[in-house]
């Protein structure tokens, strides 16, 4: 047998014993890094530090849009241990039943996966500051439980509130898409809130502190070295002129439709009016909850931005372009007659009203005649330099797509929608490939049929016409804290007509406002000394009353506004669109009103519920 | 003159220096695992790093006494010793001091101390005095009845002040017992009934039955080593057979009752009795007896478990065996303990940066759970160099035992080894979760004067006997 000394087994033994504890001791401390992060969560705490989000001025720099701060209580669902219920609710000023429903219900959610359990989440909602200071004192009483202070929207202004938009709550979807936000974090949705959140939103900061283990706080983190500050967001100076926007939201009242006006020579915004309107505040974190639903179920749908989404039928306001194209292709001159006898009474026929006939290009405009356009737009139509009617017609989209219509004029309001503007393809559909032809199509001479603009478009075409053929991109914001601007909105926009063309449109639209004597038709927009130029529109509408519409640009020379007005189911043009297109202009360019009785029947007027759908 | 010139020179210096460098690391631990800034000097007696001073120092004391003392005196104290102490554990036993659920405590004003750390001195000088004793033989009965009978008394006082980790302490002596003469198979026997224990606790029965079979196979085979090659053919059958059965049956979740655990044992036996018939009874007994009893033995294991131990006890086995996870609960302490070692990475976070330890996510920081602090602001870096000095120590100690010209000085020199060894292993062993909870503190580092005390006094008694080698 072999003999090994006693001893050295004994110490033989030991090692082996050392070497296991080594062993595991590596595992733990070098291969494992498990442990480390688990420490880290142990023992520091990250308060997230929120930036004050930027605010919204006006063109005037009138605060728009501020912030104030709010309290919340949260929770990290896990770290929740046992506490006094009662206490809290002392604390906090609550009743016990709410206490506990607020608690059923966060473990719902959290047993839903609703909530991660890391996740800090917020469980009582906006108390008071002396609930948040007595409350903080005794929050090692109640682990788990956390605050938050932060900064909602404080709104000064009472109108514009679908220009400025909202902010809420981070949802699902824009965690995942963008790993910036964490739960409780607030998203710009809707408006210059959504479009701008990037610059508005600032930046977290991070203050790490070192806690014990009973979630005390004890020191700063290796005394700030790792925290970051947080970073305000920039403030914005937007287009909008909040007295002419109150103004237009008050001649708005009661009436559904939009009015858009634009400085032409930038393609600022001035003031964009989606009515019916509604406070801003309707939507700030207080009231939120229960207003959202009422504004969304509301059948008028005060959500839904008209200005820049309702592809209304632009009516008589697109003969100009019409002129416009018939102009530069050459089909007609100023000095084209054509006679009218209450209509244009080929194939299936086009009405007009009474007027002197025969009318060349500038009483056509003047007088709003129907089978003036019929016959320049069957001249271009049906141009012999075009082989065929699909050439020439896609001729014709192109210049109105020069003028903006049919796309999205690629502004900064968030939700801009297209419009609507036919292709050949439609018509091929709708009647055949090769089966339409000038007279198929002749509602497009007078901006009826397959035609839809928004009042964004349309006011973006009175602008390029106030500055005889270009466009700025119109735009909301204009200026964001020192920075400027995106450059495209400085780009002049040229059109497929040349200037010397749109001069001569310009003095139709002048005698429409301003012509005295049969067939102004827009002689309820005239105002003195402002020259405004203008042209009604009657868009028929198959689901009820027409809509009213009245598009103007003003003074003539060196414009300074151009307005877009639709009132839905209001009738005529003549009737209430020019009217408060007029009074849009009056009050921008002079600050004064001069005629208060038309104010007052506009503003006293109730034009809602007259669409056949009741 | 001369004598103290020489007693200086025979001084085992090393030692004093690793015993030095060892109990000021322990300070340092304890001001850094207790630390605030609030008390931020290291004198700071309203602290404990301001007291384990004090202790340090009563310890440096106590070793010099020690030196100065005639070494005639140890083997004449002996039994006084053994018996005052044990009188003492009597004591606590009545009118003692509970903390922490343990009733070991005696009060002196406002000093704490626990008798049953000086036990393990008087028991190991009194084992000591009487296996060294001339004509004592390990192997003759009433030697044996002897030593049972000086180790089971004190033992069974501390167990009955539900001091468990202490009287856990006392199965060191095992390791001088072997060196002494005793045969390894009583230490192999103890450790493969604590094997089986966790095995049958962690596996179910039908499991452990096959393992145990497979075992017994074994052993069977290794005692006829000239039959191998005819058996193997026969085993190799059987243990297919069983791995299919354990596959099917957990393929096929079949529940299998235990009449059937039994119709297996019969076969097993059967088997076994079938080979091993053409070879000796003997053998053939060994196995069958073997097998029977670990059986037996596994069985009884649950019954143990549930009826015989302490609540605390049972949920610190199962945490360790992971029978459970309750983070919460008992198992807290050596998770946080896991987690704050764990964080310490390769270098550590550095002295006084250490955040699990010192906001208290440990339990017990400063005293049974040191290692922790040592484990995160050092790292695994620091944590080897400690471990580095504790086997140093341990070397020295076998070294010293064995350059004695008389036995009473190197049995007390395996006792202070296996005492030293089991109270590093374990507690070390405990703080990494490889073993359960088991409250013992980390020998020269942990804070507290009774086990610094002890430690020094045992060593110090080693190195005055050592000078007279």
């Amino acid at each position: 047998m072999l003999i090994i000394n006693k001893n050295k087994i004994v110490l033989f033994a030991a090692c082996i014993v050392v070497l296991i504890i080594v062993s595991k001791l590596f595992y733990i401390q070098v291969i494992n890094d498990e442990y480390r992060q688990t420490a880290k969560r142990n023992a520091l705490y990250y308060q997230t530090q929120y930036p004050a989000r930027g605010l919204i001025y006006d063109r005037n720099k009138n605060v728009l849009v501020s912030n104030q701060t709010m309290y919340d209580i949260t929770v990290i669902p896990r770290e929740i241990g046992s506490f006094d219920t009662l206490e809290l609710c002392k604390i906090l000023n609550l009743t016990e039943e709410f206490m506990k429903q607020s608690l059923t219900e966060l473990a719902k959610k959290y047993r839903n996966k609703g909530i991660a359990s890391y996740q800090q989440t917020p469980i009582i909602k906006h108390i008071s500051i002396e609930a948040y200071t007595k409350f903080q004192e005794k929050l090692y009483k109640f682990p788990g439980f956390y605050t938050r202070a932060y900064t909602a929207r404080k709104y000064t202004t009472k109108s514009a509130a679908n220009v400025l938009g909202y902010i809420t709550e981070v949802d699902k979807n824009d965690i995942s898409s963008d790993n910036y936000y964490q739960q409780g974090d607030f998203i710009g949705k809707n408006g210059i809130e959504a479009r701008y959140e990037n610059e508005l939103r600032g930046q977290k900061g991070v203050a790490i502190y070192t806690r014990d283990v009973l979630n005390r706080i004890q020191a700063h983190y290796k005394n700030g070295a790792e925290d970051s500050m947080a970073i305000t967001g920039l403030d914005l100076i937007c287009t909008i002129d909040s007295a002419l926007q109150n103004y237009g939201e008050k001649l708005m009242k009661n009436k559904s439709g939009s009015i858009v006006a634009i400085e032409p020579e930038t393609g600022e915004i001035l003031a964009l009016i989606s009515s019916p309107c509604f406070d801003p505040s309707l939507l700030d974190e207080e009231n939120r909850v229960t207003n959202y639903k009422k504004l969304l179920d509301d059948r008028h749908k005060p959500l839904f931005n008209r200005a820049i989404m309702s592809p209304y039928p632009p009516g008589s306001i697109f003969k100009i372009a019409n002129a416009l194209v018939g102009l530069q292709e050459n089909v007609i001159t100023p000095d084209t007659y054509y006679s009218c006898a209450m209509g244009y009474h080929v194939g299936r026929g086009v009405g007009c009203h009474s007027h002197p006939s025969p009318v060349n290009m500038t009483h056509s405009i003047y007088m709003s005649c129907n089978a003036y356009y019929c016959h320049t737009f069957r001249n271009i139509i049906d141009n012999p330099k075009y082989e065929s009617i699909y050439e020439s017609f896609d001729k014709w989209i192109e210049y109105c797509s020069s003028f903006g219509f049919g796309q999205k004029l690629d502004s900064d309001l968030y939700g801009e929608k297209n419009g609507k503007m036919p292709s050949t393809k439609t018509y091929d559909n709708l009647h055949g490939k090769n089966r339409w032809k000038s007279l198929s199509i002749i509602s497009l001479a007078i901006g009826q049929g397959e035609i839809g603009c928004t009042p964004l478009q349309t006011a973006n075409f009175m602008a390029t016409i106030a500055n005889r053929g270009y466009y700025y991109i119109p735009h909301i914001v204009k200026d964001i804290e020192g920075k400027g601007i995106d450059s495209k909105f400085q780009q002049k926009h040229y059109t497929a007509v040349d200037t010397a063309n749109y001069k001569k449109v310009i003095d139709g639209m002048y005698l429409a406002v301003n012509g005295m004597g049969i067939g102004n038709t827009a002689g309820r927009a005239y105002v003195k000394n402002l020259d405004i130029c203008g042209k009604t529109g009657t868009a028929q509408n198959p689901l009820g009353e027409d809509h009213s519409t009245f598009a103007c640009f003003a003074p003539r020379n060196n414009p300074r506004i151009a307005v877009a007005v639709y009132v839905e189911n209001a009738g005529y043009g003549a009737a209430w669109a020019a009217p408060i297109a007029s009074l849009i202009v009056e009050k921008y360019l002079t600050g004064t009103v001069t005629r208060p009785y038309e104010e007052e029947r506009i503003i006293n007027a109730n034009l809602l519920n007259k669409d056949k759908i009741q | 003159m001369n004598r103290q010139k020489n007693i200086l020179q025979a001084l085992d210096w090393k030692t004093i220096a690793v015993y030095i460098i060892l109990v000021f690391t322990g300070w340092i631990c304890i001001y850094s695992s207790v630390y605030n800034t609030e008390h931020s000097s290291i004198f700071d007696m309203s602290q404990r790093y301001g007291m384990q001073i004090i202790w340090i120092g009563t310890a440096f004391l106590l070793a010099v006494f020690i030196l100065c003392m005639d070494v005639k005196m140890f083997t004449v104290l002996s039994i006084p010793l053994y018996l005052f102490t044990l009188l003492l554990l009597v004591f606590v036993l009545v009118s003692g001091l509970e903390i922490n659920g343990s009733k070991s405590w005696l009060a002196i004003g406002s000093i704490h101390i626990q008798p049953s750390e000086f036990m393990k001195i008087a028991t190991s000088l009194m084992a000591a005095y009487v296996i060294s004793e001339y004509g004592f033989k390990i192997s003759s009965f009433t030697n044996t009845l002897k030593l049972l009978v000086i180790f089971a008394v004190p033992t069974g006082l501390i167990l009955m002040q539900k001091d468990t980790g202490s009287a856990l302490v006392f199965s060191s002596f095992l390791i001088m017992l072997y060196r002494e003469g005793m045969s390894g198979w009583i230490i192999i026997g103890i450790i493969y009934l604590s094997v089986l224990f966790i095995v049958s606790l962690l596996l179910p029965t039908l499991e452990t039955v096959c393992i145990l079979t497979a075992l017994s196979i074994l052993i069977y085979l290794v005692l006829h080593f000239n039959v191998l090659w005819k058996s193997i053919k026969k085993a190799f059958i059987f243990i297919t057979a069983l791995i299919l059965a354990i596959f099917i049956r957990n393929e096929a979740d079949i529940r299998i009752e235990t009449h059937y655990v039994i119709l297996i044992f019969v076969a097993v036996s059967l088997l076994i009795f079938i080979i091993s018939y053409k070879g000796k009874i003997a053998k053939m007994l060994f196995t069958a007896i073997f097998f029977f009893s670990s059986v037996l033995i596994s069985f009884s294991v649950d019954y143990v478990f549930n009826n015989f131990l302490k609540q605390h006890q049972k949920d610190r086995i199962e945490d360790m065996l992971n029978m459970r996870v309750d983070l919460q609960g008992t198992g807290y302490n050596v998770n946080q303990s896991k987690i704050a070692i764990g964080s310490g990475g390769l270098f550590g976070q550095g002295f006084l940066q250490g955040t699990q330890t010192k906001f208290k996510f440990v339990p017990e920081q400063s005293t049974d759970f040191i290692f922790c602090t040592v484990g995160e602001e050092t790292g695994f870096a620091g944590c080897l160099i400690l471990i580095g000095l504790y086997l140093f120590l341990l070397f020295r100690i076998i070294k010293i035992a064995e350059r004695q010209r008389f036995a009473f000085t190197r049995i007390f020199a395996y006792c202070t080894f296996g005492i030293l060894f089991f109270h590093f292993a374990v507690n070390i062993s405990m703080t990494i979760g490889l073993i359960p909870v088991i409250g013992i503190p980390l020998p020269f580092l942990s804070y507290g004067g009774s086990s610094l005390w002890t430690f020094t006094a045992m060593l110090f008694i080693l190195l005055k006997l050592d000078t007279k080698r």
